[in-house]
């Protein structure tokens, strides 16, 4: 498959997703006569405390404010890095992001909320924590990417060092970075599902109702739209 | 996101040699400096009457029997050592060679014993307050002793990281193990909040320890047949390539917790009416669920490797096999799987420390696992009980990590000394 029938097709999907994402916001009791064809045994269909554009927007909410706030945190950090000092340290953050690894989300979320109790801002403060390592890695691994051969090329056609990194060796770092954004939304759209287990509401709500009760409707109700939403950002971005 | 770079160092010249043990003495002198000061300020310790009573913090300085400021003193003396180790490697280009990597042993060998030392220090104030208190007494290890264990971090990595002898990696790696490993079997530590939190639920710790390895060991061992399957079509075969690489990347990007969502539905209905699936206790809740999405998620790493690794290969070394009369299952299983193990294993690294973290969420769907422990401690706002699930849950994984990648580098090394052997004997 060629690399344009890709990008096509990648379009026509992510169309097709956002149209079903859409409808599910906008159409409440579409989706709820939906649901019933699916899971005819319930008698509750959708989660009846909130509506499912609340849930969405807490959920979009807390995961882009964790998104935001890490990216410039990890963009200043990352910058630092790129120093010739900051160079010769590099070693050891890329050890601290491998141990960081192995420390699963849902921890951080369990060990901050003892600290600051129940609410969104411990989960948003998890997901920053956690969104900042890869976001300053993948900067570094996209700058230092960039062949040496063309930045030895801008050097002698007179760039100063400043004029070679933001018009040579930023633009060529982009798809690396821009790489490193999408996973960290991405990560961030999916731990935002357990903000629901310490009050931060967001598309968690219904999915943890519908388990508590043995409920799929519910389960579904919160579980698509969250997946929409990452597939609908790894197709677009 | 990037692998650890562990450079060729030992190749550099003498300056560059310099450079590296400069920074690392910087980051030494640093990590003791920060764990100077943790003995100073913030709460090293916080004591409760109970769980739910609000604590009182206790400096290091405070924590009784002088432990403080032997601390101090010996976090000072450290930093003096890494401050020394610096001026040394900037001022004496050759010899400092040969003596570099003892001091890198004692600075490994100081910060173990200093972290040690502050284990200590914790749980004897935690004994003397349970002695005081009662059984319901709870110690928690405070801000400053997670920045103190940081700084101990920092000069181990400064006489361990990457490139640095292989004594110094080898004390700095064993020497935390055994102090911590002693401290624990001494009981001097168990009016910690943390292990008096374990000793209340040892056997449902073990059984959620069993599960959880269960959900690891049994996820990535069905990915590895499952993505050497796949990963060897898709280098095959071009049309396969795109249809198994489209399907996994969507897996990847499924939310967790959505991901479990969509498959309950299924799950419960094939428990409901297929035979082989109930006798199985597969269910909408239970195991079933988070097995398939843990596998699911194990698949792309390991696909990936196999499959970039086989494409990967030397096109000469394919054809000499084809020349030696190999048919292609021959050359697959003699030469071409050989020949990619290394980097499968790097896959197989990935999906194990992955599974070790996801596995987490069994615990919301009454799956099982330390998950339990953790969200239990999360209901009852109980931080050492979360910490009672977590930290197994990060020394398995790290655990894991290390070994296969000591296994790796072993196949490595031996795969290379082949290829040298060979090259002999050609010559």
């Amino acid at each position: 498959m060629t690399a344009g029938v890709r990008y096509v097709r990648d379009r026509i999907a992510a169309v097709i997703l956002t149209a079903v994402l859409g409808w599910m916001l906008a159409d409440p009791d579409g989706l709820g006569r939906v649901l019933h064809l699916v899971f005819p045994d319930e008698r509750v269909v959708l989660y009846e405390r909130q509506t499912l554009t609340q849930m969405f927007v807490d959920h979009v909410t807390v995961a882009a404010a964790a998104s935001g706030v890490a990216l410039v945190i990890g963009g200043v950090l990352g910058a630092v890095l790129l120093t010739p000092l900051g160079r010769r340290f590099e070693d050891l953050v890329v050890t601290i992001a491998d141990f960081g690894q192995t420390f699963p989300s849902v921890a951080v979320i369990a060990l901050v909320v003892p600290a600051m109790g129940y609410g969104w801002e411990p989960v948003v403060l998890a997901l920053v924590i956690y969104s900042i390592l890869p976001i300053m890695l993948n900067i570094v691994a996209g700058v230092t990417s960039v062949p040496y051969d063309v930045v030895d090329a801008a050097r002698g056609m007179g760039l100063s060092a400043r004029q070679r990194f933001w018009h040579v060796q930023l633009p060529l770092a982009m798809p690396v970075i821009m790489g490193g954004i999408k996973n960290m939304l991405i990560i961030n759209v999916s731990a935002a599902t357990l903000g629901a287990l310490v009050g931060a509401g967001g598309l968690g709500v219904p999915i943890m109702a519908g388990i508590g009760s043995f409920n799929n409707a519910l389960v579904v109700e919160g579980a698509l739209p969250a997946a929409l939403l990452a597939l609908i950002i790894d197709q677009v971005l | 996101m990037a692998s650890s770079s562990s450079g060729p160092r030992h190749e550099r010249d003498v300056n560059g040699l310099r450079t590296v043990a400069v920074d690392r003495g910087v980051v030494g002198t640093a990590g003791a400096l920060l764990a100077a000061a943790a003995t100073v300020l913030g709460p090293f310790v916080v004591l409760r009457p109970n769980r739910v009573l609000p604590g009182v913090a206790v400096r290091a300085l405070a924590v009784g029997g002088g432990r403080g400021w032997w601390l101090l003193g010996g976090w000072l003396v450290l930093a003096a050592l890494s401050a020394g180790g610096v001026l040394a490697a900037r001022a004496r280009a050759r010899s400092f060679a040969r003596w570099g990597r003892w001091a890198a042993v004692a600075r490994g060998l100081g910060a173990s014993a200093l972290a040690a030392a502050a284990l200590e220090a914790a749980g004897a104030r935690a004994a003397s307050f349970a002695a005081l208190e009662g059984p319901l007494a709870r110690t928690s290890l405070g801000g400053s002793f997670y920045v103190m264990l940081f700084g101990a971090y920092l000069v181990l990595f400064s006489a361990a990281g990457p490139g640095e002898a292989r004594l110094g990696k080898t004390v700095a790696w064993i020497a935390p193990l055994v102090a911590t490993g002693g401290l624990l079997v001494s009981g001097r530590l168990s009016q910690l909040a943390v292990l008096r939190e374990y000793a209340n639920i040892r056997e449902a710790f073990w059984g959620a320890f069993g599960q959880h390895v269960m959900y690891t060991a049994g996820a990535t061992g069905v990915a590895v047949v499952l993505g050497v399957l796949l990963g060897v079509w898709s280098a095959r075969r071009r049309r396969a390539e795109s249809a198994v690489f489209g399907v996994l990347n969507v897996a990847q990007v499924l939310p967790t917790l959505a991901f479990i969502g969509l498959l309950m539905p299924l799950m419960s209905w094939m428990g409901e009416n297929v035979a082989v699936a109930r006798a199985a206790g597969v269910g909408g809740i239970g195991w079933a669920p988070v097995f398939v999405v843990l596998v699911a998620y194990a698949l792309y790493p390991i696909t990936r490797n196999v499959y970039s690794a086989i494409r990967g290969l030397d096109s000469g070394v394919v054809d000499a096999a084809k020349g030696m009369g190999m048919n292609s299952r021959q050359r697959l299983w003699s030469v071409e799987l050989p020949l990619a193990l290394p980097v499968v294993l790097a896959g197989v690294r990935i999906a194990l420390v992955q599974t070790t973290a996801g596995a987490i969420i069994a615990a919301l769907v009454g799956g099982g696992g330390l998950g339990r422990i953790v969200f239990y401690g999360l209901e009852q706002t109980a931080e050492d009980l979360v910490l009672v699930g977590v930290l197994p849950i990060v020394a398995l994984g790290l655990s894991l990590d290390i070994a296969v990648r000591g296994l790796e580098g072993i196949l490595a090394s031996a795969g290379s000394d082949a290829q040298d052997a060979q090259g002999k004997a050609a010559a």
